[in-house]
C-alpha cells in the first residue's frame, strides 16, 4: 500500500478498531488490506483460498435429536429392542437400560437412496440428493451446556469466540447495513449468549440475537427505529451533525477515527431501513410465505434467514426453540414426531427456495444438535415408565447441504446399534475445520493473538478437514 | 525363602521383591549381585538393563541433539526437567510417571516409542522401566543443567532484568528529559503545548472520566498543578480509575452457567469488591498493599469486619465454569499472572510454556495455592446492620444452619454408604476400564444406586500405586491379576496381611471379579470389626489419604440427581436471600485456607486424572532466587502476594506503571500491557518505564504521585493536532505509532465516559457513591456507569456495542470499534433522547436567541462559531429544540478528547 502519510501499522493502530484488530493482517496472510484500510471491521475480506460457500445457515435442533430416529437407521437396534445390548451401554449423563427400538419408520430417498426416518420425510423426499449426513459425529460430554458451547465455540467451558464470530472476523460482511452474524431463537437456548459470543474478538463480531417470539420487526433489533423521530426529521439532524462534524474535523487535519464515526451515521441511517426490510417476511409472495409456513416461528425464522443471507449476512443460526426442545428424555415417540412436524416442512422449504434462487450453490446449510441420544432407554431417576433416551455424545448425526458439499451421501458410521461413532469418526472440531475449509479458510491459520497465545476455533489438538464430504 | 528361591532377610527381601519380579533377566541379575549393597544393586540394574534400553529405544529422538518435545533421556537432568509436558519420571511412582504412561500405550495421544517406528516396547522392557522408577529411578548419569533456548532468551530478556532507573539531569522534568533525549537523536520536532481548554478537558476525562465544568475550564497554566491535585482529591477520581482495574480483574456482578437467570444470576455482594477498589484509588492505597489485600486479606490481621476484606473479591468473582474447579483455579492463575505480573501463566497448564520460562511445574505450584482455598458460605460482615437489615440476618442465619446441617447429614450418609460398598467398588475397577466420567464429574446425573465416579477414580489410584508384589495388602492382587493361583505360603512369607491371605483362601476366587469382591469384603469387614485408622485395611476406608474421604464441602458432587438438585438449591438460597433483602449489611467475598491443603502434582497435559510429579507450593522459578523455598504461610497466598509485591520483582511495578501510562496517553509503553514475557519486544522507552517504575516504588507504591508526575510533563500536555508541515508529515511516516511521544493522541470516549458525560452535560448526573448495582437500561438510573450491573450473559446491546471489557477474562485493553450500531444508539436510544429532552427543558426558560449559545456552552463548554450558530438557527426554523440538543450530544466534539 502507498498511503503517503500513514503506514499500514499506523492505520491498524488508529483506524476505528484499535487494539485487537492489529492481529488481522497476520491471520489473513493474503490480501486483507482493503478491508483494514477502510477502517471497518465488517468490510468484506477474501479468505485464505477460493471458498466453496460464502455464507452459512445453521438449523440448530437444540436439545439433541436422536440419530437412530432420524438419519441413522439401525435394524440391529430394532432386533434387540427390549433386551440388554450385547456390547453394554456407554456412560452418559443418566443411567440407561435395555435397547429402545426406534418407533419411526425409515425409508430410502432420492437417486442416492439416502436413508431417513419419517420425522424428516419432507426434507428427505425433496432434497435427499442434496444432503450429506455425517453419521459419525462425536463430542466430549453428554451435557447440554458443554456440548452447545463445543458445537458453537470449539470449547466446552472457557470463554472462546463462536464459529460465527470467527467467520465474520475472517470474512467481514457483504452488506454494510446489516450485522455479519445473526442468531435467532424463539427464547434462549441453553448456555444462551455464550453460544454466539465473540469472547476476546472485538464485540462487533458477536452474533446479533433476535428473539423471534417477538413478531414486530422494530422490537427485534435494539435501536433500529426511533420511537419518535421521522426519517425526514432524522435526515435533517444528520445533515446538521455532518456539518458540525466536518467543521470539527477541518480544524484537526485528517483523522481516520473522526472520519469513521462520521461515516457510521450514514451507515446507521441506511441500516434502519435495510435491516427492517430484511426481516420483513410480509414482502414475500404468498406462495413463498405458504411454502415456509410463515405463521410458524420455524418457517418465519428460516425465511428471515434466507432474506438475510441473500443480502450478504455471513452466518445465520436458527435455533429450534427455548432451552432444549429436542431433549426427549421421556415420550420420545410423541415428542420427536411433534418436533419434526414443526421444522421438517420449513427446512424442506428453505432448501427448495435456496436452490430455486441459485443461492444453495454458495450457501452452506448445517442441520443438527449438540449431540445425539442413546440407543438404550433412559431409566427415569425418580422412577416411572422408561420412554425416552438420554444424551449421547459418543455418536450422532449432523447433515450438511449446499455450497461445496457432496449430496446424497452418508459419511462415517456408528456401531450396529448407533451408540458410538466407530467408522471415520468426526469430532466437532473436525466439523469446524470442514466448515472453515468450505468457507475458504485453513483452520490452523485463522488465528487471533490473545493472552500470549494464538487462538483458533479448532483448539490445540489436531483437527481434520473431512475431505470426503467435499464435492 | 521366597518364590524366587532367594534368601530373604527383611530389608533385602523387600528390595529383591521390588526389583525382581517376575522377570527372568532380573532374577539372573539378582543372583549375580548376591547381597551387595542397595546402591550397588541399583547401579548394576541401571547399567545392565536400563541404560541399554534407553540407548537403544529412546536416545535417537531424545538425545542431546534431537531432544524432541524438548525432552532428553540421555542425562538424568533431562528427565528431571522433562520436556514440554513436564518431568518425565516421578521417582518411586511409575503410575505417575509420564515415561511409563507413554511406553505402556495407555494414552491414545501419547505413545512412545511411536507405533510407526520400531513400535511398542516389549512387556519385559516396560517392566524393567517400571521397576527402575519404582525403586527410585537411580541414575548415575547426572548431567549438566538443561538450558533451553527459552532459558537463554530469558536470561537476556529486558523485563526479567532488575529495574534500572536512568540518570536524570537535575532541574529538568525527568519524563521530558528522557523523551526529548530520544527526540533530539532523531531530530524530531514536537507539537505545540495544547491550549488550556484542551488540556483541562483532557485532564478531567483522564482523571475523573467526566467533562470539565465551566469553572474548571477557566484554569490557567499556572493553576494547572493545583487543579490536578484537586482532581486527584475528588471522589470521582476513584470512580474512574477503579474501572480500569476492574477490567483487569474481570469484574462482574453476575454468575454464569446453568439456570443462572433472573435473581439466581446475581452475586449479591460482588459490589463490595467494586467499592473496595474505588476506595483504594481514592485513598491512594499503596499498590503493594492493594496486591496483598486482594490475594490474602484474611491473613493480614485486619479487623474481622474490615471493609478491606472485600479485596478478595478478586479471587471469587470469576466465572463458575459449570462448577469445574480446575477451570476456576486456572482463571485465578491467569488473572494473577497477566494482571499483576504481565505473564501468561495459564499457558503452562498442559505443557511447559511455548515462549516463556514458565515450566508446567510452576503452574501447579500456584494451582496448589488456589486449590487450597475455599469460599465460606458465611461471609464476614463488613458493614453495620441497621434496622432494615435485621430481617436478612435472621433469615440468613436460619438458612445457613439448614445448609450446614444438610451438608453434614449428606456427608455422613455418603461416607457410610461408600465404606459399605467397598466390594462393589473393587469389583467395578477390576472389571472395567477407567471412564471419562471419573474425572469430569460435574455433569453427571447419578441415580442413588450408581457408584460414585470420583471414589472409583481414587480406588483406581490406590491400586495403580500399590498393586505390586511387595505390597502387604495388594501384593496378592497383583499376582492374581497375572495368574489366578492362590499362593498363601508365598504371600505369608512376603509379609502380606494375614487377613488378606486367609480371606482369599476362604473365598476361593475363580475370576478377577471374585478376587476383587473378596478383597472388598475383607477390607470392609476390618472396618466393621472396629479397627482404627492405623490398621492397614480399615485405614483405607478411614484415613484422609484413602479413597473414601473427601472434603465435606464437595458433598453435592456425590449425591444422586434429585438430592443434589435440592441441596444445591438450598445453598443457592443463601445468595437469593441476600438478593431479596436490599438492606442487608455488606459482606465480603473472601476465601479462607481449606481444612486440608492441596499438595499439588503436575497434571500431565492438564488432565487431572494423569497425576504426575508432586511440586511444592512456591513462587515462579524465573522470579525467584536460586534457593527457591516453598511457601510457608498456610496455602501460601500471602507468600505469593509478597513475592509479587516485592520491590525486587522486576515485573509488578513495571506492569502497573505501564497501565497507568496507557490510560493517560492512549498507548502503552509496552505494547501488550498484560504480556511482558519473551514475546514482548524491548520497549523503545524502556528507560522511561524503568524511571517510572522506580519512582513509583520510591513513592511508596502510590499512584497519585505518579499521575502528578506524568501530568506535569510537557509530553502529556502536547497538542494532538499536527501542523501541516513537511517535517511533521515525515515524522508521521517514520514514527506513525508515535513511540517517541512527540504529540498527544486523540481518543474517543469509552462507554463509561460517554454515558457519564451525557448525564453530566445535561446536569442530571447523580453523584451518589457505592452500593448495590443498578440496571444500566433503567431509565431512572442517572448514576455513574461504574455502578451499573455488570452482566456476564445477555449483555445489554449498549454495553456490547461500545466495546465494554469482556467480564469473562482479564482485559488488558478494550478493543475500539466504530460501527453503525453505535450510531443507532445515538440516534434512537431512549437514553440519548431523554438527555436531549433534559437539555430542552433547561433551554425552555432561556430567551429564544440565546438558546443556541447556551446549548453550546452546556454541551461543549464554548460559544458557537458564527457559521454554527447560523446553521443551528436554520435547523430550529423547522426542527425542535429536542432534536437540536440531540445533535449536539452526539457530535464528534463531545465524543472525542483532543
Amino acid at each position: 500500500m502507498n498511503t503517503p502519510a500513514f503506514s499500514r501499522r499506523d492505520l491498524l493502530r488508529t483506524v476505528g478498531t484499535g487494539f485487537g484488530w492489529l492481529a488481522l493482517p497476520g491471520l489473513l496472510e493474503a490480501d486483507s488490506s482493503t478491508a483494514v484500510e477502510s477502517g471497518n471491521p465488517l468490510a468484506p475480506r477474501p479468505p485464505h483460498f477460493a471458498a466453496r460457500a460464502k455464507r452459512v445457515i445453521h438449523i440448530y435442533l437444540n436439545g439433541g435429536p436422536s440419530q437412530v430416529d432420524t438419519w441413522d437407521p439401525k435394524p440391529e437396534l430394532t432386533k434387540w429392542g427390549g433386551k440388554k445390548l450385547p456390547l453394554g451401554n456407554l456412560t452418559t449423563e443418566r443411567e440407561t437400560g435395555v435397547a429402545l427400538a426406534s418407533p419411526f419408520g425409515f425409508a430410502q430417498y432420492g437417486q442416492s437412496g439416502l436413508w431417513c426416518s419419517e420425522i424428516f420425510q419432507k426434507t428427505a423426499s425433496a432434497h435427499a440428493d442434496r444432503i450429506c449426513v455425517i453419521r459419525s459425529a462425536y463430542a466430549n460430554t453428554p451435557n447440554h451446556e458443554q456440548s452447545m458451547r463445543l458445537m458453537n465455540t470449539g470449547d466446552e467451558r472457557l470463554s472462546r469466540p463462536s464459529y460465527g464470530s470467527w467467520l465474520t472476523y475472517g470474512l467481514g460482511c457483504e452488506n454494510q447495513n446489516l450485522p455479519g452474524f445473526v442468531t435467532m431463537c424463539p427464547g434462549l437456548p441453553v448456555a444462551d449468549s455464550s453460544n454466539w459470543r465473540s469472547a476476546f474478538l472485538p464485540g462487533i463480531f458477536q452474533g446479533t440475537y433476535l428473539d423471534t417470539r417477538k413478531t414486530k420487526i422494530t422490537e427485534l433489533i435494539a435501536n433500529i427505529q426511533s420511537p419518535r423521530t421521522s426519517h425526514g426529521d432524522q435526515r435533517r439532524q444528520l445533515d446538521l451533525l455532518a456539518s458540525l462534524n466536518r467543521q470539527h474535523l477541518a480544524a484537526r487535519g485528517d483523522d481516520v477515527n473522526l472520519e469513521a464515526r462520521i461515516q457510521s451515521f450514514e451507515l446507521a441511517y441506511r441500516m434502519q431501513i435495510e435491516a427492517t426490510d430484511a426481516l420483513d417476511v410480509s414482502q414475500e409472495t404468498k406462495a413463498t410465505q405458504d411454502l415456509y409456513n410463515v405463521n410458524s416461528v420455524h418457517g418465519r425464522q428460516l425465511l428471515m434467514a434466507r432474506r438475510l443471507v441473500e443480502r450478504g449476512v455471513r452466518v445465520v443460526q436458527c435455533y429450534h426453540g427455548d432451552v432444549q426442545p429436542w431433549d426427549s428424555h421421556t415420550n420420545l415417540a410423541e415428542e420427536h414426531r411433534r418436533l419434526g412436524n414443526e421444522c421438517d416442512g420449513p427446512i424442506a422449504a428453505l432448501l427448495t427456495d435456496l436452490a430455486q434462487r441459485g443461492l444453495l450453490e454458495d450457501t452452506l446449510v448445517i442441520c443438527g444438535g449438540e449431540f445425539g441420544r442413546t440407543p438404550a432407554v433412559e431409566i427415569p431417576i425418580g422412577g416411572g415408565n422408561p420412554t425416552g433416551r438420554d444424551h449421547n455424545h459418543h455418536g450422532f448425526s449432523v447433515w450438511l447441504a449446499g455450497g461445496g458439499v457432496k449430496g446424497g451421501f452418508a459419511y462415517g458410521a456408528t456401531d450396529e446399534f448407533g451408540y458410538r461413532a466407530v467408522e471415520n469418526r468426526v469430532h466437532v472440531h473436525d466439523i469446524h475445520a470442514t466448515v472453515l475449509r468450505l468457507m475458504g479458510f485453513d483452520h490452523r491459520k485463522l488465528t487471533y493473538r490473545h493472552a500470549g497465545l494464538d487462538f483458533r476455533l479448532t483448539g490445540i489438538e489436531e483437527a481434520h478437514v473431512v475431505n470426503e464430504v467435499l464435492a | 525363602m521366597n518364590s524366587l528361591g532367594l534368601p530373604c532377610g527383611k530389608r533385602v527381601g523387600w528390595l529383591l521383591a521390588v526389583l525382581f519380579w517376575p522377570n527372568a533377566a532380573s532374577m539372573l541379575l539378582a543372583q549375580e549381585a548376591g547381597l551387595s549393597n542397595a546402591n550397588g544393586l541399583q547401579s548394576e540394574f541401571f547399567e545392565k538393563h536400563v541404560r541399554p534400553l534407553l540407548v537403544k529405544r529412546c536416545y535417537d529422538c531424545h538425545g542431546r541433539d534431537t531432544a524432541e518435545s524438548q525432552l532428553r533421556l540421555d542425562v538424568k537432568s533431562g528427565w528431571e526437567r522433562g520436556g514440554e509436558r513436564g518431568p518425565a519420571i516421578v521417582p518411586g511412582d511409575p503410575a505417575a510417571s509420564l515415561l511409563i504412561r507413554a511406553v505402556s500405550y495407555r494414552d491414545e495421544k501419547l505413545k512412545m516409542p511411536p507405533p510407526d517406528a520400531e513400535g511398542k516396547l516389549s512387556d519385559a522392557e516396560i517392566e524393567t522401566l517400571t521397576n527402575w522408577i519404582r525403586q527410585g529411578a537411580y541414575d548415575p548419569r547426572g548431567g549438566e543443567k538443561i538450558v533451553t533456548d527459552i532459558d537463554r532468551a530469558a536470561a537476556e530478556h529486558w523485563a526479567f532484568q532488575p529495574i534500572a532507573p536512568p540518570a536524570i539531569e537535575p532541574g529538568v522534568h525527568p519524563i521530558d528529559f528522557l523523551i526529548e533525549r530520544k527526540l533530539a537523536e532523531q531530530n524530531f520536532a514536537v507539537t505545540e503545548p495544547a491550549d488550556m481548554r484542551t488540556l483541562v478537558r483532557r485532564t478531567t476525562f483522564d482523571l475523573l472520566g467526566l467533562p470539565p465544568t465551566k469553572e474548571q475550564l477557566a484554569t490557567t497554566r499556572e493553576g494547572y498543578p493545583q487543579f490536578v491535585k484537586e482532581l486527584l482529591a475528588s471522589p470521582q477520581y476513584g470512580e474512574r480509575w477503579a474501572r480500569h482495574w476492574l477490567d483487569v480483574a474481570r469484574y462482574s456482578d453476575a454468575k454464569d452457567g446453568v439456570l443462572m437467570y433472573g435473581d439466581a444470576r446475581i452475586r449479591p455482594f460482588a459490589y463490595t469488591y467494586r467499592d473496595y477498589v474505588i476506595r483504594a484509588f481514592n485513598d491512594d492505597k499503596p499498590f503493594d498493599d492493594f496486591i496483598r489485600e486482594q490475594l490474602a486479606a484474611d491473613q493480614l490481621d485486619l479487623a474481622s469486619d474490615s471493609p478491606d476484606l472485600a479485596a478478595m473479591g478478586l479471587l471469587t468473582l470469576g466465572r463458575m465454569f459449570d462448577s469445574n474447579r480446575h477451570d476456576v483455579i486456572d482463571d485465578q492463575i491467569d488473572l494473577v499472572g497477566r494482571g499483576f505480573l504481565g505473564l501468561s501463566l495459564a499457558c503452562s497448564r498442559c505443557h511447559n510454556h511455548k515462549y516463556d520460562p514458565i515450566p508446567t511445574a510452576d503452574y501447579y505450584s500456584l494451582y496448589g495455592v488456589f486449590a487450597s482455598c475455599v469460599e465460606p458460605y458465611d461471609r464476614p460482615r463488613i458493614g453495620p446492620v441497621n434496622d432494615a437489615g435485621k430481617p436478612f440476618e435472621d433469615e440468613f442465619a436460619a438458612k445457613l444452619k439448614e445448609v450446614t446441617d444438610q451438608q453434614q447429614a449428606h456427608y455422613d450418609a455418603t461416607i457410610k454408604t461408600t465404606r459399605e460398598r467397598t466390594p462393589d467398588y473393587l469389583v467395578h475397577i477390576a472389571t472395567t476400564e477407567p471412564d471419562v466420567s471419573e474425572t469430569t464429574i460435574f455433569f453427571l446425573s447419578l441415580t442413588p444406586e450408581q457408584l460414585r465416579p470420583q471414589t472409583t477414580k481414587r480406588w483406581r489410584q490406590v491400586l495403580a500405586r500399590r498393586a505390586f508384589p511387595d505390597d502387604s495388602v495388594f501384593g496378592p492382587w497383583h499376582d492374581l491379576m497375572h495368574e489366578l493361583v492362590l499362593k498363601p505360603d508365598e504371600w505369608k512369607a512376603r509379609g502380606v496381611d494375614h487377613r488378606i491371605v486367609e480371606g482369599l483362601v476362604a473365598a476361593k476366587p475363580t475370576t478377577m471379579a471374585e478376587v476383587a469382591k473378596a478383597y472388598g469384603m475383607i477390607i470392609r469387614d476390618a472396618w466393621l470389626a472396629g479397627a482404627t485408622e492405623a490398621d492397614p485395611l480399615a485405614g483405607l476406608l478411614l484415613s484422609r489419604d484413602g479413597p473414601v474421604w473427601f472434603p465435606s464441602r464437595d458433598v453435592a458432587y456425590y449425591l444422586a440427581r434429585q438430592p443434589a438438585d435440592a441441596y444445591r438449591g438450598l445453598v443457592g438460597q443463601l445468595d437469593a436471600i441476600a438478593v431479596k433483602h436490599k438492606d442487608a449489611a455488606a459482606r465480603a467475598m473472601v476465601v479462607h485456607d481449606a481444612e486440608v491443603l492441596c499438595d499439588p502434582v503436575i497434571f500431565q497435559r492438564g488432565d487431572p486424572v494423569a497425576r504426575g510429579t508432586p511440586v511444592p507450593r512456591r513462587f515462579l522459578e524465573i522470579l525467584s532466587p536460586a534457593d527457591r523455598q516453598p511457601f510457608t504461610h498456610g496455602a501460601g497466598r500471602l507468600d505469593l502476594a509478597n513475592a509479587i509485591a516485592s520491590p525486587t520483582n522486576p515485573l509488578t511495578a513495571r506492569v502497573w506503571v505501564n497501565r497507568v501510562w496507557m490510560h493517560h496517553f492512549g498507548e502503552p509503553l509496552v505494547d501488550n500491557p498484560s504480556d511482558f514475557g519473551l514475546q514482548a519486544k524491548r520497549p523503545v522507552q524502556l528507560d522511561l518505564l524503568d524511571f517510572l517504575a522506580n519512582y513509583f516504588i520510591q513513592n511508596g507504591w502510590r499512584t497519585k504521585p505518579l499521575h502528578e508526575l506524568i501530568l506535569s510533563s510537557r509530553a502529556y500536555q502536547r497538542d494532538s493536532r499536527m501542523p501541516a508541515t513537511a517535517a511533521m508529515a515525515n515524522q508521521q511516516r517514520v514514527d506513525s505509532a508515535n513511540t517517541l511521544l512527540w504529540r498527544a493522541h486523540r481518543r474517543r470516549l469509552d462507554l463509561e465516559q460517554m454515558r457519564d458525560a451525557l448525564l453530566a452535560v445535561t446536569g442530571e448526573l447523580d453523584s451518589t457513591m457505592y452500593g448495590r448495582p443498578l440496571t444500566i437500561t433503567d431509565e431512572s438510573n442517572r448514576r455513574r456507569t461504574i455502578y451499573a450491573f455488570v452482566e456476564r450473559q445477555n449483555i445489554p446491546a449498549m454495553v456490547q456495542t461500545f466495546d465494554f471489557a469482556n467480564a469473562d477474562t482479564s482485559t488488558p485493553r478494550r478493543s475500539l470499534t466504530t460501527v453503525p450500531q453505535q450510531a443507532l444508539f445515538a440516534l434512537n436510544s431512549p437514553f440519548v433522547l431523554q438527555r436531549a429532552d433534559a437539555l430542552a427543558r433547561q433551554l425552555a426558560a432561556v430567551e429564544a436567541t440565546q438558546r443556541v449559545p447556551r446549548l453550546f456552552q452546556l454541551v461543549l463548554g464554548r460559544d458557537p462559531s458564527l457559521a454554527e450558530a447560523e446553521e443551528c438557527a436554520q435547523f430550529l426554523a423547522a426542527g425542535t429544540v429536542e432534536q437540536l440538543s440531540q445533535v449536539l450530544l452526539i457530535t464528534n466534539e463531545l465524543m472525542f478528547v483532543d
